[in-house]
């Protein structure tokens, strides 16, 4: 085997294949003419492309074809089969109400959450302070509010030693002139 | 072509009209004969329910072609996870794989049992998948370089290139043979 190297291998490839055009060809036959290694390589791909050739194709087992027919019968869509298809293309729709669902949800416990604590009354600062810190343990932040003599009696009536309401409030809820 | 729903008849028979060159193909691929089988009913289903889809941009073969080569190089890479890679085994191993790969198909059996079938189904095996895929559509299929540019959806250059080395390395491996054959084919 002569293993000279020739940059135009590739060459010699295409040309046995017969994918050069007519200009290439007589350029590669003129290098044919004066190119040893060239000419040896042609004659090893003539000799591969023999022994190959001797090979005989390879064919599928007799019954493959009806095989293949029985197969591609069972395969054919049955109202099942679409059904399942559609259950399938339901799931991304189920997925977008069950999370709006929760959104809702998540929303409504959000209010009843912000929902203010019911004033308590408180007599002294002690109280107060007391008073917010129970009404603060919602986690919530606190407003309390002097009231007035006649806030007082609007609001407690009897209650009247009552010095201010203390309750929390929502986030952003304007807490007006606190203590 | 008309993309046009074909009644099952009309498509049973343009599938029946290529399995067998189609399966040449596949086997020469994977070696083997039941693995050959299994790519083909996959490639057949495919084709049958993807017929209505197909435009005619290209030759209704090379769109086979193209959905066969792609089962067949699936199949080796499936294969390749769970077992070895069919190329780069020793001398000893494809020796082996030779002989167990005689257990099945009934035509090839008779032809494996020949000495010079068996060295060239592995010369052909050992080589890598790439440079196989584009020998096979040419040697055995007649496809033009530019029919398996097309089914393998690389560049002309490349075909070029992978056919070379491809018959390079075929060259080197079955050189006794071809020295013992003494033919010079067309010569």
């Amino acid at each position: 085997m002569v293993m000279n190297e020739c940059r135009y291998g590739k060459t010699a490839s295409r040309y046995f294949d017969g994918e050069l055009d007519a200009r290439e060809s007589a350029a590669f036959e003129a290098h044919l003419a004066e190119c040893a290694a060239c000419r040896e390589r042609l004659r090893a791909y003539r000799r591969l492309d023999a022994l190959m050739g001797a090979r005989p194709a390879a064919a599928p087992g007799p019954d493959l074809l009806v095989r293949l027919r029985a197969r591609s019968e069972h395969s054919r869509p049955s109202p099942w089969k679409d059904a399942a298809r559609m259950s399938r293309m339901l799931i991304p729709v189920a997925a977008c109400l069950c999370l709006t669902l929760g959104v809702l949800l998540y929303a409504q416990i959000a209010q009843l959450r912000n929902t203010p604590a019911a004033p308590v009354a408180a007599q002294n600062p002690a109280q107060i302070a007391q008073a917010a810190q129970t009404v603060a343990q919602s986690g919530t932040p606190v407003f309390g509010y002097a009231l007035s003599e006649s806030e007082r009696q609007y609001l407690f009536g009897d209650n009247a030693d009552a010095l201010a309401i203390v309750y929390p409030v929502a986030d952003g809820q304007n807490t007006g002139n606190g203590m | 072509m008309e993309p046009a729903v074909l009644d099952r008849d009309t498509r049973e028979q343009l599938l029946a009209a290529h399995v067998n060159k189609l399966f040449n193909a596949v086997f020469c691929m994977l070696g083997n004969h039941q693995d050959a089988e299994d790519v083909i009913q996959d490639v057949y289903l495919k084709a049958h329910t993807g017929l209505d889809e197909f435009r005619g941009d290209a030759a209704l073969s090379t769109w086979l072609y193209t959905i066969a080569m792609n089962a067949a190089r699936a199949h080796l890479r499936k294969k390749s996870r769970g077992l070895r890679v069919v190329t780069g085994l020793s001398e000893q191993e494809l020796e082996l794989l030779a002989r167990a790969d005689d257990e099945t198909g009934p035509v090839e059996r008779r032809f494996e049992d020949q000495e010079l079938g068996r060295a060239l189904r592995k010369a052909l095996m050992n080589l890598p998948a790439e440079f196989r895929e584009v020998f096979v559509l040419r040697q055995f299929e007649d496809k033009s370089y530019r029919d398996i540019a097309r089914i393998l959806g690389i560049s002309m250059g490349t075909v070029e290139s992978r056919m070379y080395r491809a018959r390079e390395k075929l060259r080197k491996d079955l050189w006794p043979h071809m020295q013992r054959s003494g033919s010079d084919g067309h010569e």
